[in-house]
């Protein structure tokens, strides 16, 4: 083949693989900034020109924004969002350190076992979890309550925690740690004086992808969350109507949702796909 | 069924339509003292009554469709009259069920009010909801307890004050003497049909089939199959002469419902039931005696007739995908709910605004005129403390009462079930077929429905594995249609055994 | 490396225990003397994990033998083996697992092509930090808002998706998703919008590991671009590769999310996949002891599948 033939071809593959994978991330955006009535204004077919207007040129408006948050209830969602997350990572990320270094450093019997439960979680289907979590949660009286959705959040964090976290631990020497107890601090000092600050970067890069798994949850709050823990995907959903389905608010919705998460990957970029693929590229 | 003749309705409620009046609505304002003009003048210890729980909130789950829509628009009214704030959730049926579900067997409920349409909820949840019984006498609709105020405006009594059959199907389950609540609206089916294409086409309709073209009492299934066939083959302005809500589950299910009872199969089918109205807890055997098996083989093969002229979508359409196809002239008549005629005849959504007109259903062999109807209450969890439950039950008293039913249908083009909402729209001419408030069309088709074609009243079987039976009959009933069962008896074989199955007979 | 026991604990901090004075220090020291340290350092994670998955998972297993009415006043009735027999009478149970294969294995096939292939394009591409960053985005976005997103831009009427359908002339029929032909594919597409990007990501990442001078040589022996590629280089990805795969095997599994936002198990249940069903027959029809039993099948199915790949996995590593 020709290489300047070869390489136009490879370029187009490659522009059209991005169109792809971006417009829908900026119809998104651009929709949650317009007013009620233009998110509706389509083109006719087959105007071109049309189109990128309505992607890229239009009035900006912040009626979607003020309808949730100001006139409609998405301060409190935000709120339950914020918590439920926040929450669950503050259980999650502590008590995965720990039984992460545990399970890095301590000679256990068992431990192929105990990954493997561990690594099943990730592998459980949500709605088959969701069936008993259901039954528990009512016998708890912890359904629509936030540390019921807390909890359910755990059920996945704490596990991923504890896998990710190994894996990090695992790629420090354990060397160090013995100059530690040569200087005569005890195995909890050696793991904050020594260990933490070397896994650090990974602890953070824990912290955001627990965050993520909560943040963007649906199933878990629709179900045990209720009218009473509504997160903002379930408050989001509750916009769709039979007879006017409000898109505007859904799109600046959505926009809330992903802008943090995308700012946050973008910081932990070289962990994240490590973290996506949960640790299984380590080694 | 017990049936009233359309002069006996008049004459019980017309009586009192003379002495109302409805200066809240004519002057656009609406203030608690304001409501004593509507036949019920709360006195001031009444008043009192329905402020106890002054600044306290009531979070109200119910369905998105044009009464609680209303019902949404018109809240500030109850903020007038109790001080308290209506936290409104409409949802899509579906996801609506499913909250109602969730949150009543969470056994912790945290709305205070449920949308109880009688199927697919009521008749699967009613046991999570508190009798009514405790708070008024259901006779009188006066009330049982000191702090709370009488049911308003039932001069006649409870049941009275309400459409005949609403409080049947919308609040009583199983059992004729408890009621899990108050009727609230009405969706009623009724057939939509072009009025500009029957003037043109009319006259060559009939010359070729000699009988007219426009539906009327008169008009059968097989007229309307006619009718369908014929614009199919001579009309360009539509895609197709007819639509029906054939999706599966639910929507296909209540075509078939209204098929069998217009064939003339009682009680659904099911040899057991004996409460038509209040429901059944075991229905017994499907389909037992022969002669229902017959026709329902009949009714299955007119629906599967059918596919041949009805719009191709039709069987991915529910309510709401049938109405806008109507809307946005696809087709040029369709079985549906009346509550769309506002949608319909709104000419900044439908290109067919002003050319609809509404007839009753059409009718079957045995004579009758069969619609699905949606007759809902509103109702109450059993599982919230009774303060709580005196909050709902104030909401609850507005929103079927005769203001929150009047507004509901004037301002947002709901569908009221009090009667006196009936009374007053007749008084001001909108009862009948070309009436000037046409975003209310069907209301007359839902007054004539509901006083001449009671026997048609049909909902589906009221029974507590109505999920499960609509699984296994709507799945069936789809298959069917689209082909994938071979012969009708087959798909009712399957049916009956799946069904027998489940209720283990 | 010094052959040192990092599992026994160490002197000075067994020292530090003797400063607790009395009986019932005494006794004290002796349990934690006698429980290895890392029981403690593992027991808040372990009681939890152990209340929160595997309570549960007997829980469904012991749900799935009884009729859970949840009602006030009404115990729980012992069914026996009824939940397991009726799955066998239930239509909707094999047409959820056709549909759920169909789903995953087209999911599969897209996701892994395309990502192989944009990963091979891009890499060494001027600009392949930018596209990197770019792909990461779609992977942050909530599953529920690429429901709603895309049930928006197929939408017939408002749709940028559905306006360049018809535009180019390859669908006009409406929505893709409320067609029974479509509705199923249009879900796959979603979900390889949002995924792919991962493949490519790890895809590029076992890229790096191919050493270039190999490349070189086995150009200059004068193999083809495609030779060199099965040779070379996917020996190399393969790894990468078969982690993508089991990763996007699984979720796809078991996520929801975008069927339960956008159609809902229909058109004619057109989406009803397994899962789906599952959802339904749980939180719609509340027959939660048969929902237990095609709960746990397919939990059980997963996990098999999962040790399966995981099992062939190590396998690789161990030949390495």
């Amino acid at each position: 083949m020709d290489p300047r033939l070869a390489k136009t071809l490879k370029i187009i593959a490659v522009t059209l693989f991005l169109l792809w994978t971006v417009i829908p991330i900026i119809f998104l955006v651009a929709s949650s900034f317009k007013a009620t009535g233009d998110i509706f204004d389509l083109p006719p077919v087959g105007d071109w020109v049309g189109m990128l207007k309505l992607l890229f040129f239009f009035k900006a408006s912040f009626t979607q924004f003020r309808n949730m948050f100001i006139e409609g209830p998405f301060f409190t969602y935000l709120g339950n969002s914020l918590l439920a997350t926040g929450l669950s990572v503050l259980i999650s990320v502590p008590l995965g350190l720990l039984a992460a270094y545990a399970l890095s450093r301590g000679r256990i019997p068992g431990k192929k076992h105990f990954y493997f439960w561990v690594i099943s979680t990730r592998m459980a289907p949500p709605v088959a979890v969701m069936v008993p979590l259901y039954v528990l949660w009512r016998s708890f009286h912890i359904l629509q309550t936030l540390p019921g959705l807390v909890l359910a959040y755990t059920t996945f964090n704490l596990p991923f925690s504890i896998w990710l976290l190994r894996g990090f631990m695992d790629s420090i020497p354990k060397e160090l740690e013995e100059a530690a107890y040569v200087d005569g601090r005890g195995r909890f000092r050696a793991f904050t004086d020594i260990v933490f600050p070397l896994i650090a970067p990974g602890v953070g890069a824990t912290v955001i992808l627990c965050s993520l798994m909560a943040w963007n949850d649906y199933l878990f709050a629709l179900i045990l969350g209720g009218r009473a823990a509504k997160t903002i995907p379930v408050g989001i959903s509750e916009l769709e109507s039979a007879t006017s389905i409000l898109w505007g608010q859904i799109m600046a919705g959505g926009t809330v949702l992903i802008i943090p998460m995308i700012i946050l990957g973008l910081v932990i970029k070289k962990f994240l796909v490590t973290g996506l693929t949960m640790g299984a590229m380590r080694g | 069924m017990k049936r009233i003749s359309r002069r006996d309705f008049l004459k019980t409620t017309g009586a009192t339509a003379v002495a109302l009046s409805f200066p809240s609505i004519l002057t656009g304002k609406a203030q608690a003292a304001e409501y004593a003009g509507i036949n019920w003048k709360p006195s001031a210890d009444e008043i009192k009554k329905w402020r106890q729980f002054e600044g306290e909130t009531v979070y109200v789950l119910t369905e998105n469709t044009p009464p609680s829509v209303g019902i949404r628009g018109a809240a500030s009214d109850f903020t007038k009259l109790t001080g308290m704030k209506a936290e409104f959730t409409l949802e899509v049926m579906d996801p609506l069920k499913e909250k109602i579900f969730l949150d009543l067997r969470g056994g912790d409920p945290k709305f205070h009010v449920n949308y109880s349409q009688p199927r697919p909820i009521g008749c699967v949840i009613c046991e999570y909801w508190t009798p009514i019984n405790k708070f008024v006498d259901v006779k009188t609709g006066k009330s049982r307890m000191p702090d709370l105020p009488d049911v308003p405006d039932t001069p006649k009594g409870l049941h009275d004050a309400f459409m005949p059959l609403h409080p049947e199907q919308g609040c009583q389950y199983y059992d004729p003497e408890l009621w899990y609540g108050l009727p609230y609206d009405t969706a009623m089916g009724m057939l939509f049909y072009r009025k500009d294409l029957v003037d043109k086409y009319g006259k060559k309709f009939e010359d070729q089939y000699a009988k007219p073209m426009k539906p009327d009492f008169n008009t059968t299934w097989d007229d309307l199959y006619d009718m369908a066939d014929f614009i199919n083959k001579n009309c360009d302005e539509v895609d197709s002469g007819l639509g029906f809500h054939m999706a599966q589950n639910w929507p296909i299910n209540q075509d078939y419902t209204a098929f069998l009872m217009s064939w003339g199969v009682k009680k659904e089918g099911f040899s057991k039931i004996e409460h038509y109205e209040a429901g059944q807890r075991n229905p017994g055997p499907y389909l037992s005696d022969p002669q229902d098996y017959e026709k329902a083989v009949e009714v299955l093969e007119y629906m599967k007739k059918l596919q041949d002229v009805i719009h191709p979508d039709s069987k991915i359409w529910d309510w709401g995908g049938l109405g806008t196809a109507q809307a946005t002239g696809k087709i040029a008549m369709q079985m549906n709910c009346g509550e769309f005629c506002p949608y319909v005849e709104d000419p900044n959504e439908s290109v067919i605004a002003g050319k609809a007109g509404y007839a009753v259903a059409p009718k079957g062999p045995a004579g009758i005129h069969a619609y699905e109807v949606g007759a809902s209450g509103l109702s109450i969890p059993a599982a919230l403390p009774l303060k709580e439950q005196k909050k709902a039950w104030l909401f609850v008293l507005w929103a079927t009462g005769p203001v929150g039913q009047w507004e509901a249908f004037t301002k947002y083009y709901g569908t009221p079930v009090r009667k006196t909402a009936y009374e007053e729209a007749r008084k001001r001419g909108w009862l009948k077929e070309d009436a000037t408030f046409r975003k209310a069309q069907h209301l007359w088709i839902q007054e004539i429905q509901m006083v001449d074609h009671l026997d048609g009243f049909c909902l589906g079987p009221k029974i507590p594995t109505y999920s499960q039976y609509l699984d296994i009959a709507g799945g069936e009933l789809s298959k069917w249609i689209a082909g994938q069962t071979p012969t009708p008896k087959q798909c009712l074989d399957n049916m009956i055994s799946r069904l027998n199955r489940l209720h283990k007979v | 490396m010094p052959n040192i026991d990092y599992a026994a604990e160490p002197a000075v901090a067994r020292e530090k225990g003797t400063s607790v004075g009395g009986r019932l220090g005494l006794l004290c020291r002796s349990i934690t003397e006698r429980v290895p340290w890392y029981v403690w350092w593992l027991a808040p994670a372990f009681i939890i994990l152990a209340v929160i998955t595997i309570f549960p998972f007997f829980w469904l297993i012991y749900m799935s033998f009884m009729k859970i009415q949840l009602a006030p006043g009404k115990p729980d009735l012992f069914v026996g083996l009824e939940n397991w027999v009726d799955m066998f009478f239930d239509p909707s149970i094999p047409h959820g697992w056709i549909l759920l294969a169909q789903y995953v294995a087209a999911s599969m096939v897209l996701q892994l092509g395309l990502g192989i292939g944009i990963a091979l394009l891009i890499n060494n591409m001027k600009g392949e930090g930018f596209f990197s960053t770019v792909f990461l985005i779609p992977m942050m976005v909530a599953p529920v808002v690429v429901g709603h997103l895309w049930n928006l831009l197929l939408n017939s009427s408002y749709g940028i998706y559905a306006w360049l359908l018809k535009t180019l002339g390859i669908y006009a029929k409406g929505s893709l998703l409320s067609d029974p032909q479509t509705a199923l594919w249009a879900i796959v597409a979603m979900d390889t919008w949002e995924w792919t990007p991962l493949i490519i990501l790890i895809v590029l990442a076992g890229l790096k590991s191919v050493p270039k001078d190999t490349i070189e040589a086995a150009h200059m022996d004068g193999s083809n671009r495609f030779q060199v590629f099965f040779n070379v280089t996917l020996p190399y990805i393969t790894p990468a590769i078969v982690i993508a795969f089991l990763l996007r095997f699984m979720d796809n599994m078991r996520f929801i999310d975008k069927i339960l936002i956008t159609t809902k198990g229909g058109p004619a249940e057109a989406t009803k996949t397994l899962p789906m069903y599952l959802f339904l027959k749980t939180f719609r029809q509340f027959e939660i002891g048969a929902a237990a039993a095609i709960g746990f099948t397919l939990l059980f199915a997963i996990i098999i599948c999962g040790i399966i790949v995981t099992n062939t996995i190590l396998k690789e590593r161990g030949a390495e």
